[in-house]
């Protein structure tokens, strides 16, 4: 089943030399990338870096580029992707969703091709659809979220691991103030 | 003086400390990682075992970590990490993880447990952490907002209904506790 977590990790695996990882945002790009880093298989080295010509020249390590210019950073992975091959360890390159990267793949169409089935959106594959979660638990629980932790809290549902773990969904399905 | 006052006290001081753990904005997935890492370098745990505890976002407000269907144990309908090689539990021990957070680190909730069967006494054995985001039960005495439950069977609804309290832990910190204690060897040390 595919989740943000087990498609990062799957695709650090696949040995291509480039994959693309969208972000929201400066603050949760961060946080993306130290995620990214927990994924890597043990000793191997990662590095950071917003320099596009460190793809051609640290080719061990695992390389989190987040170039300032993303269009201009596309334009020179295009114009020497078959340097890429050369790599042991593949660049995870960072862009902005709906950001000037995205919009600029259109005028690198060879690397775009590449890039094509490698392209990651944590930030989707993690937000759940609410309103259809809620209707799963209630049909499986025959009660709302609320009422079932309210049922939970009383003691009248019996204070069990699974019923521990399905009271960890109900909070993330209540209704928030 | 009052019988219930000081379990009051105890709940009302692990709501402060969970507030301040709040503002120390504590990657609680990222920490549980580390433990998972600790786990694979001893091949305890599959590498990818990393990889089973994913994110379930409600837009900004609410997050779960959770393991992923892909994992490679069971309790009941819910994923679990089958461990191997721990001193005091049996080759197939199963670790279930849920940690429910506000925003990006403001815990709410959690669940941590342990249960298999003792290698010299083939006796199962359980035990599971959990922080409930509001009183629950009958009173802060049985049912503190932070416990552990201790038993035989994970799905035992008989009675005494066992909760040990417990100062306040991460859920980190709660899945070391079970660590050392299946295995003295994960006791974590200075330089962790």
């Amino acid at each position: 089943m595919r989740d943000a977590s087990s498609a990062l990790w799957q695709a650090l695996q696949s040995g291509n030399p480039i994959i693309v990882v969208l972000y929201e945002d400066a603050d949760l790009r961060e946080d993306l990338v130290s995620e990214m880093e927990a994924l890597l298989p043990l000793g191997r080295k990662a590095q950071r870096s917003s320099d596009v010509t460190d793809v051609f020249t640290t080719l061990d390590v695992f390389l989190f580029l987040t170039p300032v210019d993303e269009r201009q950073s596309l334009l020179v992975l295009d114009g020497r992707r078959e340097a890429l091959l050369d790599r042991r360890a593949p660049v995870i390159l960072l862009l902005l969703r709906d950001g000037e990267g995205v919009r600029s793949l259109s005028e690198v169409p060879g690397l775009a091709s590449w890039l094509q089935g490698n392209e990651i959106d944590p930030y989707s594959l993690q937000q759940i659809d609410w309103k259809q979660e809620r209707a799963t638990f209630e049909r499986q629980t025959g009660m709302s979220p609320e009422g079932w932790l309210e049922a939970y809290r009383a003691g009248r549902i019996p204070d069990t691991l699974e019923n521990g773990l399905l009271a960890t969904q109900a909070g993330l399905l209540e209704n928030l103030p | 003086m009052s019988r219930k006052r000081p379990w009051l006290a105890r709940d009302a001081s692990l709501l402060e400390e969970l507030k301040t753990s709040g503002s120390r904005k504590i990657d609680h997935k990222a920490e549980l990682n580390r433990r998972l890492h600790l786990l694979i370098s001893r091949e305890m745990c599959p590498d990818q075992a990393v990889a089973w505890l994913k994110t379930e976002a409600r837009e900004e407000r609410r997050k779960r970590f959770i393991l992923s269907e892909n994992s490679n144990a069971r309790v009941g309908i819910y994923p679990a990490i089958a461990l191997s090689r721990l001193q005091h539990l049996q080759d197939g021990a199963r670790l279930t993880l849920a940690v429910l957070v506000e925003k990006t680190s403001q815990l709410v909730s959690y669940n941590v447990g342990l249960q298999g069967r003792g290698r010299e006494t083939d006796a199962p054995w359980y035990a599971r952490i959990d922080l409930t985001e509001q009183p629950e039960g009958e009173g802060p005495c049985g049912h503190p907002l932070l416990h552990c439950h201790v038993g035989v069977d994970s799905s035992n609804k008989g009675e005494p209904e066992t909760r040990v309290p417990l100062p306040f832990l991460t859920p980190a910190e709660a899945l070391d506790w079970l660590l050392a204690t299946a295995d003295p060897a994960l006791e974590p040390t200075d330089s962790d």
